[in-house]
């Protein structure tokens, strides 16, 4: 258990999570890899392009596919200063849009899946929250992201929409820190999209939040500007896009575009 | 403030090892050569070492060596001592570094700073109460340093070479105000030295340590008339060779006859050797010698007759000595002798 | 041969730190300052350090006294703990503290179930860890000259008839007073750039936890000026620490 609930909470260290999963990527590429696909994608993608992208690789023989997974404002800042990929696959479209406007990417990009927002517990609930106006219940400490990230943006206005009057406890960098914070037990609850609940399995409580869908987020990809493969970049959104993208992006709780 | 009699049997392992007693009044002189072990008795009288064993002042104990009664703490014991190198507080000023001891002994904040600026005037510094230590030369700060150490009105006062490191001009002029303070103290004083002039114009007493061991005690007459160490001997001006294990002999470099040839003579007091070094002393040239036995004689010679003899360093010489020109004489019964170095 | 690295390096650190006031936006500097966000954390930083500073004082100098004058079985291995939170990465140092302090930490849990208090998330936690980190410096500093001064002084103190508190008080601590000093600026320094274990054990909201370091980190996703704004704020306060310590550090023996 001990262990379990660490691994969430390391991986709440934004920095730290993307640069192992840089450098691991990275190794297994070195050997095998003559062309290399870089993907940046949103910290909410981590499990399930990681499996297409491992997908991918079984069908493109010598092609290794790396992934940076970030928040999306840093990733779409990083395409527009030029960072060396090939694929941008964001959390909203607010920051996409920055990258377009950004001159960062290369024809439109393309809706591939949708998240909404819900309400977790830990799994012993020690608040004893059942609905989402148990938020304002006293003594909930309850967590959100920052309102500089998509997250946050979407986790304010569901507060405010569902006339919580209580302030949040703390505002986390991303979401995988609200996350592991109510996984650990270090929160009473706090507001995630449906594919983090999903991935964090028993260690968590989903409650669902009343009117969540009015804030639907929106997952755009688009091939970047500087990538040097235009084509195996290309064949990598239609795979997000396939039935079998679908698939995956469903099994994690993404809904259809 | 007179505490008595000082008597002492202590033991700093590797360090120091030493039994003496001394009468209120009394300054003994520490004399002995570098590493000898006299800082460190003075420290361990005044208790910086921790239980050494046995210090008693008058009907006092300070430290027990039955250990029936713990030993007096440090701050407990009425000593002053002036360390060697001063250590004056560099943060206080020379008021506020003699007045610190009177106030810790119980004194107002105004009496102490009263009882100060007595003292300081006492060692004619009083013009210099407001300065820090950086600001003082070496000879005032070490006025300050004994004005501090009598300021608390001590039973027994530890003097760790007062006159290390002055011009020779100001140690006279603080070795004739320490007399004073000295004549009209009434407990016992230790007094750190390795200049026979603060043995001969200070002590009573002279107490010698050679290796960390009392090499010999006495008066200050005593142990310059017969030395029982070359260290001593040296201080003296005198040369000291050790004939048996219980008998020395003293005599004067001047009485030093230096021939090439072997002397015919003189059957016992003579020694052959290498001169090792020939210095100015006086109008005569004073020539040191490695004897084969291994001793180091000093012999006075004129010019002249260092000219003649065509003496250098390396010379091979002979020394002779006649027997009515030497002083012979044993150590008294109990002084623990090492043969002179 | 050796020259060209030399000014590589010189570049290396001096370049970053050119390029960020370059990249400043001075003409709305005061503006950016004066935001809601930017008044709450710098206050919180203004408090949260010197309360730091306060607590590194009360308990940092006992344990640098200790560390450098009482000889006491273990002393080597208490000193080498002590160092630690040194070279722990800050975020380690944040895991730690939740470990111990978090809600269902070994020492947290039991508060929470005995006295219903809970540390995280308050600005109480945000000086815990700060304290967490920065006391180490102040006792390096403080046993550092605490040992150069030796035990002279204490012994001279002693045979004036001065007591263990009263030698501290009237001699050790004057004489350590540089040393204090220096160790207060480091411990200010480090507790002002406090981020990792900060933001993962305290949390981060406006007013209560969140401070510069924190806001750098959540604007630099959302108004990168402001980010930048508050690092001039920070570079600053770290050229007059090292001013205050220039003495110590930047005088060439």
């Amino acid at each position: 258990m001990r262990r379990r609930l660490l691994i969430p909470l390391a991986a709440s260290l934004a920095l730290a999570s993307s640069l192992a999963a840089c450098s691991s990527e990275e190794g297994a590429g070195a050997e095998a890899g003559e062309k290399e696909l870089t993907v940046l994608a949103a910290a909410s993608l981590t499990e399930t392009f990681t499996a297409l992208g491992e997908e991918f690789e079984k069908t493109h023989d010598g092609v290794d596919v790396t992934f940076a997974f970030d928040s999306s404002a840093t990733l779409a800042a990083q395409a527009v200063e030029g960072a060396p990929a090939d694929v941008l696959a964001t959390a909203d479209l607010r920051t996409m849009d920055d990258a377009v406007a950004g001159g960062a990417i290369d024809g439109d990009p393309q809706t591939f899946a949708t998240n909404v927002m819900t309400l977790v517990v830990p799994a012993d609930n020690p608040a004893g929250i059942s609905s989402f106006a148990d938020l304002d219940k006293p003594g909930v400490d309850y967590v959100l992201c920052v309102e500089t990230a998509p997250c946050g943006v979407v986790g304010a206005a569901l507060i405010a929409d569902g006339g919580i009057t209580a302030d949040p406890a703390s505002l986390e960098v991303d979401v995988k820190a609200v996350l592991a914070k109510v996984a650990s037990g270090e929160a009473d609850a706090g507001l995630v999209y449906v594919t983090d609940a999903t991935a964090a399995g028993a260690d968590v409580v989903s409650i669902e939040i009343p009117g969540a869908e009015t804030q639907l987020l929106e997952y755009p990809i688009g091939v970047l500007e500087q990538t040097g493969d235009d084509d195996l970049a290309a064949e990598f959104i239609e795979l997000v896009l396939s039935d079998e993208g679908r698939r995956v992006l469903a099994d994690a709780g993404f809904g259809a575009p | 403030m007179a505490g008595g009699p000082l008597d002492v049997d202590v033991t700093v392992p590797g360090r120091v090892r030493a039994a003496f007693s001394a009468q209120p009044g009394e300054v003994v002189a520490v004399l002995g050569p570098n590493g000898a072990g006299k800082s460190t008795l003075l420290h361990a009288v005044a208790g910086l070492h921790g239980p050494v064993g046995d210090i008693r002042v008058g009907d006092q104990r300070w430290d027990g060596a039955a250990r029936t009664t713990r030993a007096l703490r440090v701050r407990d014991r009425r000593i002053g001592l002036a360390f060697q190198g001063q250590l004056l507080f560099p943060h206080l000023s020379a008021l506020e570094n003699v007045a610190f001891g009177p106030r810790r002994r119980g004194a107002s904040r105004a009496a102490a700073r009263r009882l100060a600026a007595r003292w300081l005037d006492r060692f004619e510094i009083g013009d210099l109460a407001h300065r820090r230590p950086h600001e003082l030369s070496g000879g005032q700060a070490q006025r300050v340093a004994l004005a501090r150490a009598l300021a608390v009105e001590p039973e027994v006062l530890l003097l760790d070479e007062p006159f290390a490191g002055l011009d020779v001009g100001v140690a006279l002029g603080l070795r004739r105000v320490l007399a004073q303070h000295l004549r009209d103290f009434s407990g016992v004083t230790l007094l750190v030295t390795h200049d026979a002039l603060d043995a001969a114009t200070l002590a009573d007493r002279v107490l010698v340590l050679d290796r960390g061991v009392i090499a010999q005690y006495g008066t200050t007459a005593e142990v310059s008339a017969q030395p029982l160490t070359e260290h001593v001997a040296r201080l003296a001006g005198l040369n000291v060779v050790q004939e048996t294990p219980t008998r020395f002999v003293a005599f004067s470099p001047s009485v030093v006859t230096v021939a090439l040839a072997e002397p015919t003579d003189s059957p016992r007091l003579r020694w052959h050797g290498v001169v090792s070094t020939v210095t100015r002393h006086g109008s005569a040239l004073r020539i040191a010698v490695a004897t084969d036995e291994g001793l180091d004689l000093l012999a006075d010679l004129t010019p002249e007759a260092v000219a003649e003899l065509e003496i250098a360093d390396g010379a091979p010489v002979w020394l002779a000595v006649k027997a009515t020109a030497v002083r012979r004489y044993s150590p008294p019964p109990g002084a623990a002798v090492s043969p002179p170095r | 041969m050796l020259v060209l690295p030399a000014v590589l390096a010189v570049a290396f650190l001096v370049v970053p730190l050119v390029a960020l006031v370059a990249g400043t936006p001075w003409e709305d500097f005061w503006d950016r300052l004066r935001t809601e966000a930017v008044r709450d954390a710098l206050a919180l930083s203004a408090i949260t350090s010197l309360a730091t500073v306060g607590l590194c004082v009360l308990i940092g100098t006992p344990l640098s006294w200790v560390l450098a004058r009482v000889v006491f079985p273990g002393r080597a291995l208490v000193r080498a703990l002590v160092v630690v939170p040194l070279v722990l990465p800050p975020v380690v140092a944040g895991v730690a503290l939740v470990a111990a302090l978090g809600r269902t930490g070994l020492i947290g849990s039991w508060l929470d179930e005995s006295f219903g208090y809970r540390i995280p998330y308050t600005t109480a936690a945000v000086i815990i860890a700060h304290t967490f980190v920065a006391l180490p410096f102040y006792v390096l500093a403080v046993e550092g000259v605490l040992r150069s001064n030796g035990a002279r002084w204490d012994d001279v103190a002693a045979t004036l008839g001065a007591g263990r508190w009263t030698t501290f008080r009237r001699v050790t601590l004057p004489l350590a007073l540089p040393g204090l000093i220096a160790g207060c600026a480091l411990a200010w320094a480090r507790s002002l750039g406090e981020f990792g274990a900060t933001i993962t054990f305290a949390g981060n909201y406006p007013g209560t936890t969140q401070t510069l370091p924190s806001l750098i980190y959540s604007e630099l996703q959302g108004d990168v000026e402001v980010a930048r704004t508050i690092s001039m704020v920070l570079l600053l306060a770290s050229v007059l620490v090292l001013a205050g310590l220039r003495d110590r550090w930047l005088r060439v023996p």
